[in-house]
């Protein structure tokens, strides 16, 4: 059976294998010619623009874009076309007809095209995480660099997790083929599904794989319009959070919903040097000015019931976790969603 | 012959007209909503979020997503319309009964094209002809320090490829290279995947990355070498603008014109120990004009080090917003040649259909 299924799939299985195979190895290649890699472009931003750093960020860019894109086309194009190719003429009867059992055909064929498709996007996504992250201290986000590695669209490309959007996007194509048993209405069904369930984890799902960690900033520090000392050393400096929230909080930590424009910053009267003010006086007055609009804003703030400022994050050595709670969803997921479909295998005729 | 046609294709057509008929509605109703808010300065991408949840988000999420669907729509619909178009009948052979009525086979072939793929690429134009509009309405904005500005040029992708006429040939020309493909192939899973890499071709790399700069003569601005301001850390990206050009190339040019690429690693000379350092006695007034007077000398010898190396001024070459309609009309006008073609081989292939 095992043998069956490779004969009739070999092209199939090569394709879906080697795609993420060669995107690896490329990008793997340009993160090694690279003089410098991570820099912060985004994509489309260095267009036009020769220099080196461009070229291969650009290309680096294109490489996670396609990362994020292979398990919706391999859902469509392999995930579908597993089914659909033998309903659509009929072939199926031929299998199912012999003595194999029709869970076994199903099985069978689920396991030996889709694992080693989901094997080899294990290693593209263990490649785009060496290349974006493995040799610069700052590490190279996709979007820019104080955005977390946690966050869409970076999370989707590295790591075990393109793996997992891949298993899913393969049985919901598989599903949809057996479903529907029309290749081009499973495919948009496909198409729709696996773009789907890669927005909704990123926006809905993910922040509650974990409590988030709460930074309690008093309204003095909050409102102060001091900026806060940053570490320079380029080995202190950790990797941006992720924050999901932030609130001002009563006296017993609730959310406080302020209407918006409550309690503006009085900048009216922001004070100029005067012409016979020596710098110091000036410095002073105008630490006296910011004192007193903070403390405007705080009284105005207490007064509607704000006791302190709330951030929840999620910190960046949460990564793992992370990652593997979202591949063993989608295989969870992506299990259950082939055990269901055993019964429009059922439904075959004959 | 036409009836037929329509009979056979009137689900994907009738999904896809309404589907663009949606993103028409939301664009317009965007266009009605922006002025209303005097302070948006929409760009490709900002949409309602978690931190950005206050009233001109609604716009511009409806604008950033009726820009994204018109940018892969093309696609989309060379997939799953245009291939499906003649693989529904191709595949299992079902156009036999067709080519041996009493139509001709060319008859068979325009009347999908017809009745199918032109009324959608009319529906494009128009989604393009709404989003210029929409999108243009919500570009501009002035600040009373820099003076007016546009958060994004026409010439921008993906602005260029959604915000005009090209949007409707676009689409013509991905329907038309899906239904040729699938009168090729025979196969309609080949087709949609042929299609997809074709299409990754021609919209980023063919047009917008080649060949697009080379439908006209850039303006070209020359400017001093100034190479010490150029080569520093945080120099100004000649690239970017605010006021809608196009840059499509800038740098150091000889005396012809022709783009030099010089050694710029030793051409800065070291500062000088008390640079920006008081001496005893000097006043404030002295140290400014010193330290002005070093920087003067350091900027001149670099100059001179690029000049010996053939460097003669600094060119930018761009396009003002004022050529947006001549591209677009030539970048048209190439992709219905291309139609044409494309239509031409797919004809060919219906003959030699058995």
């Amino acid at each position: 059976m095992i043998r069956v299924t490779w004969r009739q799939f070999r092209g199939t299985i090569l394709v879906g294998v080697l795609t993420p195979l060669f995107l690896a190895v490329a990008i793997a290649a340009v993160t090694s010619v690279a003089s410098r890699i991570g820099s912060p472009n985004v994509l489309f931003d260095c267009f036009g623009l020769s220099t080196t750093t461009c070229l291969t960020e650009t290309a680096l860019t294109l490489g996670s874009l396609a990362t994020l894109a292979l398990p919706v086309v391999l859902g469509v194009f392999v995930g579908v076309t597993v089914f659909s190719r033998d309903i659509e003429r009929g072939t199926h009867v031929l299998g199912l007809t012999q003595a194999v059992g029709r869970m076994r055909w199903y099985w069978t064929r689920v396991l030996v095209v889709f694992t080693p498709v989901v094997l080899a996007m294990v290693v593209l996504g263990y490649v785009v995480l060496w290349s974006r992250f493995g040799s610069n201290p700052y590490g190279g986000s996709l979007v820019d660099a104080i955005t977390s590695r946690l966050e869409f669209p970076t999370f989707g490309t590295i790591g075990v997790v393109p793996a997992g959007y891949t298993a899913l996007g393969l049985v919901i194509g598989s599903s949809a083929a057996l479903l529907l048993r029309n290749t081009i209405g499973a495919m948009i069904v496909t198409l729709i599904a696996t773009v789907a369930v890669i927005v909704a984890f990123p926006t809905v799902v993910r922040e509650h794989y974990a409590t988030p960690e709460v930074r309690h900033l008093t309204l003095d520090a909050s409102e102060s319009g001091r900026s806060v000392a940053y570490a320079m050393d380029p080995s202190e400096i950790e990797r941006p959070s992720w924050p999901v929230d932030s609130y001002y909080a009563n006296n017993s930590g609730e959310r406080l919903d302020l209407p918006s424009g409550a309690c503006p910053f009085d900048d009216g009267q922001w004070p100029e040097p005067r012409p016979d003010e020596t710098t110091a006086d000036f410095d002073l007055r105008l630490d006296a000015f910011i004192a007193n609009r903070s403390q405007v804003r705080m009284d105005c703030l207490r007064s509607l019931g704000a006791d302190h400022y709330d951030n929840h994050f999620f910190e960046d050595r949460m990564l793992w976790r992370f990652q593997f709670t979202e591949a063993a969803l989608c295989l969870l997921l992506a299990a259950v969603l082939a055990g269901v479909s055993t019964l429009s295998v059922r439904r075959l005729c004959p | 012959m036409i009836w037929s046609a329509w009979r056979l294709n009137r689900t994907p057509l009738l999904v896809s007209l309404v589907f663009i008929a949606i993103l028409i509605v939301s664009a317009v109703t965007a266009g009605m909503y922006v002025p209303d808010y005097p302070q948006i300065s929409w760009s490709f991408s900002r949409m309602c979020s978690r931190w950005n949840d206050v009233g001109p988000c609604r716009p511009e999420t409806a604008l950033t997503l009726a820009t994204l669907f018109a940018l892969v729509l093309p696609l989309l619909l060379g997939m799953f319309v245009g291939v499906p178009t003649f693989a529904r009948e191709v595949e299992p052979r079902t156009h036999v009964l067709s080519l041996t009525q009493a139509g001709s086979r060319i008859q068979w072939y325009f009347a999908r094209i017809v009745v199918v793929f032109l009324p959608i690429s009319v529906a494009m134009t128009c989604l393009g002809l709404v989003l210029h509009w929409a999108t243009g309405l919500s570009r501009d904005s002035s600040s009373a320090e820099y003076g007016p500005s546009v958060s994004f040029s026409w010439f921008d992708f993906p602005h260029f490829e959604t915000a005009g006429v090209v949007l409707g040939a676009y689409t013509l020309l991905m329907l038309l290279i899906g239904s040729t493909l699938a009168l090729m192939f025979r196969s309609g899973v080949m087709s949609m995947l042929a299609t997809l890499v074709v299409f990754l071709f021609f919209v980023p790399v063919a047009f917008t990355w080649i060949a697009r700069e080379h439908y006209g003569t850039p303006i070209v601005v020359s400017e001093s070498i100034s190479g010490l301001a150029r080569e520093s850390e945080y120099s100004p990206n000649p690239y970017y603008t605010d006021d809608g050009t196009w840059v499509v190339g800038a740098g150091y040019v000889d005396a012809a014109g022709d783009r030099v690429r010089p050694e710029t690693e030793g051409c800065a000379t070291p500062y000088s120990d008390d640079y920006l350092k008081r001496r005893d006695g000097e006043s404030d007034e002295q140290l400014r004009v010193r330290s002005q007077d070093e920087y003067r000398a350091r900027a001149d010898r670099f100059d001179e080090c690029l000049r010996d190396q053939g460097v003669d001024r600094y060119d930018i070459r761009f396009f003002s917003e004022d050529s947006f309609w001549r591209f677009q009309a030539i970048e048209t006008g190439l992709m219905l040649a291309f139609s044409i073609a494309v239509s031409g081989a797919g004809l060919y292939r219906v003959r030699r259909l058995d």
